[in-house]
This record gives C-alpha cells, structure tokens and sequence, in this order.
C-alpha cells in the first residue's frame, strides 16, 4: 500500500472514522494495529517479523541498559546490551541488504555468477530506516540522552507508525515521544488542515511531477550512452528535480499525515538545492538521515577532534557508510566517497569559497550535486561513465533519441520550482485564498487521477 | 480549507459521472456472447471501448470444439492459428484463445470449460509469460470466470476450495473496488473524452464489421480487434514509429512493466496449479506445447542484463522444461527474438509481435509438433 494510492486514501479515511471511537489506551494500540496493518500491505506479512524483532530487541535492551545505569551497573553489562542491540540491527541488515551485494562483489571476483543467490534474498520494505530508529533508541539509553518509553505501546508507536515507517522522517524518540504521550493521554491536537493541505502538496509533487519526469527520462536514460550533449545535461537535471520531488514529495506527505494525529514528525527537507555549499546541502538534504550518521558516526569515529585531516578522512569514511546505507551497491559507495570528498574539500578551501559571489556559490554546490546523482542513478559504473562522457560532449551535440518538449518544459520548470518556491512546511496555510485553496484542490483532483499511473517512492527500496 | 474539499470531491464526482457514462471500460459485456457466436469467418469484433475478452473466449468454446488452440495473454495474440493447421482442415477448428491478463486461475477456468464440452483439442499452444509465475504480479480479472475455476476444483480437488460465501464476497468487493479505480483513472478519462471528440456521446459497443477501413480510420488509440479466430489484430493506424517502439522496447524493464523489476521469485504455487491444469490437457489426449512468448531485441537484452531477471529467468526455463517432461508435453522457449527470427521492426511494442514475427513463431511451433 502507497501514499499515492487510492487504497492508502481509503484505508486513511477508515482510520479517521476509527480514531473517532478510540480513547487512550486504546487508541495507541489502534494506532500501532493499523500501521502493523499497513506496513504488512506494503509487501509480504513475514517483514513484520524483522521489524517485531528488531524492535523488541531494542525495547528489552534499552529498559535493561537504563535498569543498569540507575543500579550503577557496570560499564561492560551496558555495553554487552548495547552490543546485542547492535549485533542484531546491523545483522538483519547485513543478511537482508547487503548478503547478496558481498556474494555478487565476491563472484565478480572470482568469476562466478551469484545471480540466483541474490535474487532469493528480498529486502524488507523499510529495514533500513526502522532499525536506525530503533539502534538509536538504545545507543541515546546507554547515552545517558534517553529515558525508555514508558510502555511497549508507546515504543512501537514510536518504531511503527505509518507515516515514518517505510521510507522516514528517522524520527528519534526525543522527536516522537513527547507527542505519542499527549495522543494517548488524549490531548494531542489533529491539525487537520495543515495536515491534508501537506499530503495534498506532497502528493502532487511525487504524481504530477516526479511520476512525470520519470517517465519521459528513465527510457532515456536506460540508453544515455547514446546520448549528446544536450540530453545528457537534461537527463542529469531531470534525475535530480525527480528525485527531489519524489522524495521531499513523501516526506510533505508523512509530516502531514503526523499532523492529522497531532504527532509532529522532524522536518527532512529545507529547499536543498538553494544550498550555498556542500555542508549546507547535507544541512537540507534528508536531514534526519545527515544528522543520523553525524551523531552516530561521524562523532564516534571522532569529529573533528583530531585536527583537519583527521576531520577529512572521518567525513569521506562516514559519507561513504551514509552512501552504503542507501543501497548495496558500489554505485552508492562510489556517490557516497564523492560527498565525503567534496565536504573535505569544502572545508579545506572553505574561506575561499565563501568569498564567492553567493549566486556563484550556489551554482557550483548544484552543479556538484547534480553530478553526484549520477553514479546515484545508474545501473553500473560503465553506465556512469558513459553518462559522464556525454555530459563533455564525448558522444556529440545532439545525439540518440531526444527528450521531447513538453518533458524539456517540465524539467525546467520542475527545475524553478525547486529553486525559487518555498517549502511547503513554511507555507502559512491559515491565511491562504480561497483561490489558492481552489488551487491546490484541482491539482490534487489531477493528482489522484494519475494514482493509477505512479510508481513506488525511490526510498522505498532503501 | 473548504474550497479545497469542495474542489476536490465536485471535480472527481464530475469524472467519475462522465466515465460512468462513456463506459470505457465496457463493464457491460453481456452483448459479447452473441456477437462472439454469430460471427463469421470473414467478420471483425470491433469496439470503440473495452470488454471482456473471457466472454467471447466463453462463447466460442462453448458453440463448438476446436482441434488446435493457443491459449495465453495478448503476447501470443497475433498468432493466427490457422497456420497451425494442416491446409484441409476447416477454419472453425482453430483457435486463438488469448486473453487480457491472464493468471493462473484462467488456464484452470479454460480447461474446465474444454472438459465440460467434452472437447479435447489436438494440439493446445500455451504461452507461458513470465509474468505469469511472477510473485509480484497479481491480476484479478480471471474472477469473471471464477465460476468455471470454482468447478475445476470441485472436480479435481475439491479440498482445495476455501468456503465459497467468503471467497465470492471477496471477490465481489475486490471486482467493486478494480471498476471503480478505472472509473477514476488519467486514462479512461483520456479515452472518454477522444470517444466523445470523435463519436459524440453516442456510446460505440462492441459491434460486427466486414471490414476495418473505416474503423481503423476512426478509432484514435488501441483497441482489441478480434478476427473470427480469435486472433487479435492492430490497425496500420496504430503502428508507432519504429524510434518509438524501440525506445518502449528499451525501457521494459526499467518502467517495470509487468513488475519484471520487481521479480523476486518463481511462483511454487502457481507453478504447481498450472501443471495441475496442463495434465488434465495431456490426460484427455491434447498434445500440449509451452512457449515462452517472444520480446522485442531491446527489451529481451534489458532483461538479460539485470542479473536477478536473468537468474529468473533462467530458473523459470528450467521449471518449465521439467514440467513439460513430466506432462509429456513440450517447451520450446522463444523469448529470444534471435532464436524466433524476429527482428525489432516486427514488433508492435516491447513484448507483442507483430503478424510477420508470429508467422514465424507458427512455423517454430509446427516443427516441433506437426499436424496429426
């Protein structure tokens, strides 16, 4: 089951009759029912088992590592709990994520096929974003930064909740907890129109804008090595409007949704491609996530305490992790040790940079993003590199099939938006038009109308 | 806020009357039945809107037995099945059963329909689609022939059954849901509205036709024309410049048509039921021949450069030949257009070939099982 479908949209106005009838208690088991519900319809009923496991795990360890810090317990017991939590986690994702990625790595190596391996081993829906919720949740316990949610039902509203589930906002329970407290004790505040008015805006991002890109430039793309100079370029910036859309698209959707329950959702997106540089861009890019592998990577691993070129090599090692975690891949590898390399560089040459006109600043941070979703996208490194070439010229001005006018039209215009609109969080919704509001119901009614037509979010399969 | 609920609901309401009205989808295909048994050797079954192929496929099983059929989805649709024929034999005695997303409960519903006329074609042609026995793929238009797939069970196993009230309401509800989806669709609304710019509100249904000039001439996007064999035919008018076709043909795999992307397995399950269908075939002394429908160049490369759908596929190759030797039947793969002869200027799209292709699929299919 998808946001941007007619049976998420059903099974939503079912849940809202329901809550109706639901008080307390009663209602946060509803709502961690119905998200169990919804999360089982998003692919095969066994993920709820690595998703029951992974946060029952964490639930058991976190309550025993806060039980052995308030009975002063030994550092060893808490890191032996910790370790459990850990061993567990990244296990389920080693085996479901990145089981198959080694086998195939490994017979490339050796020149075996490993095909029909990896094709047995399906990724959970989701995995890779509840097991950092529920990681964090211990490590913020042994920390010292948390105290365990007072009920198993809190905890799983926490882990589970629909909107979060699948693709984020990684939500700590510092986020999360405060708000599912007030909606079991009954006093959380459904902000309806803030809420449907966010899903509306999300909604139409993903269908009429990212569906739409996609589909003028994934056939494209599945032959860019034949591509000219021209469509190369537009293909890169169609990518990147699309993935923006696609996922800022989703995350509009959650938070709105979070707000119909009166549960607010940590922002991810703040208009990343107005970015003045590369720390910037990871400052409004899936901010949950960035912010995610600082605190649980980059500061373990040591910061920036070690002086500069320590700074340097914990950066390029924790984007590369932060690139691993998108997808079993060395594409992914490869976009991740990119990003780690150009935050270095900007922190090596970062007075240098900052001198630049601002408008210059920002034309090169977007030029250097848009080059990195490059290997982000493609199939191989060949592909890649053949995507690359083309950017120079290499397979000349204008050859291959051409992107035809109306997708040209949509990319620049998905382009502007992206650059000049603002984000639909910062919109004040209560003091909107009733021409705005006719607005955005007709683009909604198109939305819905082309549901039947959209694809599974891009963070989906992470 | 209000505005908004007010936008949104009066303009889905207005698509969802008008789509009601035009009918795209051809909910009522009742008129079928008819159409399908009277029509004659040199007529077409024409329609300016969608209806159900199960009931034309119905119809002309039940007004008489064919000695050779082709039974599969649109993929094996252009094969004409008089080809596979010897030349005496009489036109009515083939056909090409081909239906619109088929599943598994499908082939079950044809083979109780061929064991309840007492018919026991010389030769069944099946085209087994990958998707077919893909896990991701789900279809729900067999339930327009659940009845007959209820009796091959009941008939056959009988413990297979789950409590019919449940699952007809079920499968009611699903039916409800999958129409009313359509009446919400970009697409139908899209037909309804060229309908209405070319025919008026004057609703076209599916009709009888000496000829298709006009026709053709008139009907601005795809549509199933069905020759009194069964065979389905595309109108010159709907030929997509080659750029295109192969442009679609490349881009199979990647727009995840029939959820090829997302294949994750060979169904076990479905596997078994097919076989379970087949051997009824093969018992009743039909001669059965399994083909793997034949793709466009791009999008068979695109298939095999995916490591995982080119495991699949390997492993659905190797199933498909131990069940045929199981059943005495024969599997001749012919997903490769190499191996088939086709080249991609014989294709409509990225998995339909066009009639020169499947010309050359008939002639494959008689060498490997000539006329009795």
């Amino acid at each position: 089951m998808l946001f941007n479908s007619l049976e998420f949209i059903l099974f939503a106005l079912i849940l809202t009759l329901l809550f109706r009838f639901a008080k307390g208690t009663k209602a946060i088991a509803l709502l961690v029912a119905s998200s169990l519900f919804f999360y089982s319809f998003t692919g095969e009923a066994w993920y709820l088992f690595p998703l029951l496991t992974s946060s029952l795990v964490d639930y058991v360890v976190g309550a025993r590592i806060h039980k052995a810090h308030l009975s002063g317990g030994a550092s060893k017991e808490k890191k032996a709990y910790l370790a459990i939590s850990l061993a567990v986690n990244i296990g389920m994702l080693g085996y479901f994520k990145y089981w198959g990625f080694l086998l195939e790595s490994w017979g490339a190596l050796v020149g075996a096929d490993a095909a029909s391996v990896v094709t047995q081993i399906v990724l959970p829906t989701g995995i890779s974003f509840y097991t950092f919720q529920t990681m964090c949740y211990s490590v913020d316990i042994y920390r010292g930064r948390l105290t365990p949610a007072t009920s198993f039902l809190n905890y799983m509203a926490y882990v589970s909740f629909f909107p979060q589930l699948i693709a984020g906002p990684i939500a700590r329970y510092q986020d999360l907890g405060a708000s599912i407290e007030r909606f079991r004790a009954g006093q959380a505040t459904p902000a309806w129109r803030e809420g449907i008015a966010l899903f509306s805006i999300g909604l139409c991002k993903k269908v009429l804008i990212a569906d739409r890109v996609a589909n003028g430039i994934n056939p494209l793309i599945s032959c860019v090595d034949e591509a000219g100079l021209w469509t190369s370029w537009l293909l890169m910036i169609g990518y990147s409007t699309q993935l923006y859309f696609d996922f800022s698209g989703y995350s509009d959707m959650a938070l709105g949704l979070g707000k119909c329950f009166g549960i607010e959702l940590p922002i991810n997106f703040k208009s990343p491609y107005k970015s003045k540089n590369p720390s910037d861009f990871w400052r409004r890019w899936h901010i949950t996530l960035s912010e995610w592998i600082r605190d649980y990577i980059y500061f373990p691993l040591g910061g920036s305490r070690g002086g500069a070129a320590s700074a340097a090599q914990n950066l390029v090692l924790t984007m590369t992790i932060g690139g691993l975690w998108h997808g079993a891949s060395w594409t992914f590898v490869v976009w991740g040790l990119y990003h780690g390399l150009l935050l270095a560089l900007y922190h090596a040459l970062k007075e240098r940079f900052d001198a630049l006109p601002v408008a210059a600043q920002r034309a090169l941070t977007l030029l250097c993003v848009f080059v990195g979703w490059i290997p982000f996208r493609s199939d191989s490194f060949a592909q890649a590199g053949s995507w690359l070439a083309g950017l120079l010229g290499a397979h000349g001005l204008s050859g291959g099939e051409r992107l035809s006018l109306p997708y040209t039209g949509l990319i620049v215009a998905s382009l502007l938006i992206a650059l000049l609109a603002p984000n639909a969080y910062e919109m004040r919704f209560s003091s909107w038009s009733v021409r705005r509001w006719c607005a955005l119901g007709v683009a909604t009614a198109a939305a819905l109308l082309m549901m039947n037509y959209s694809s599974t979010f891009i963070y989906y399969r992470f | 806020m209000r505005p908004f609920l007010v936008t949104v609901l009066s303009l889905m309401s207005a698509i969802l009357i008008f789509n009601l009205h035009m009918d795209i989808a051809g909910f009522g295909s009742g008129e079928i039945s008819p159409l399908a048994t009277s029509q004659r050797g040199d007529e077409w079954l024409v329609s300016d809107r969608d209806y159900d192929q199960r009931a034309w496929v119905r119809a002309r099983l039940l007004a008489g037995c064919p000695q050779r059929v082709v039974l599969g989805s649109s993929t094996v649709g252009t094969i004409n099945p008089q080809r596979l024929m010897g030349a005496s034999d009489a036109p009515a005695a083939a056909l090409n059963l081909w239906l619109t997303g088929p599943s598994v409960e499908d082939f079950e519903a044809l083979v109780q329909l061929l064991r309840a006329t007492r018919c026991a074609p010389a030769l069944v042609v099946v085209g087994v689609d990958p998707f077919l026995l893909n896990d991701a793929v789900t279809s729900e238009r067999w339930q327009s022939v659940k009845d007959l797939q209820r009796d091959f069970y009941r008939a056959h196993d009988a413990s297979a059954l789950t409590p019919q009230p449940l699952v007809d309401a079920w499968g009611n509800v699903t039916l409800a849901w999958l129409k009313f989806k359509d009446l919400l669709a970009y697409q139908t609304t899209v037909s309804g509205l060229e309908r209405l710019r070319a025919a008026g509100a004057t609703k076209l249904g599916p009709r009888l036709v000496p000829q298709l000039n006009d026709y053709c001439a008139r009907t601005p996007s795809i549509q199933s024309v069905r020759h009194h064999d069964g065979r389905f035919v595309y109108c010159d008018e709907w030929l997509r410049p080659q750029a295109q076709v192969d442009a679609i043909a490349r881009a199979y795999l990647e727009r995840d048509v029939h959820s090829m992307k997302k294949w994750r397995a060979v169904s076990a399950e479905r596997l078994k039921r097919l076989e379970g269908a087949l051997a009824r075939l093969t018992a009743a002394g039909s001669r059965v021949v399994l083909i793997g429908p034949t793709y466009h160049p791009l999008a068979h490369e695109a298939l095999l450069a995916h490591a995982p759908t080119r495991a699949l596929l390997r492993q659905l190759d190797a199933d498909l030949d131990n069940m045929s030797a199981r059943l005495g039947a024969r599997w001749l793969t012919l997903r490769d257009p190499a191996r088939a002869g086709c080249a991609a200027g014989e294709f409509f799209d990225s998995h339909h070939p066009g009639p020169s292709c499947a010309r050359r699929l008939a002639e494959q299919i008689n060498a490997l099982a000539p006329a009795p």
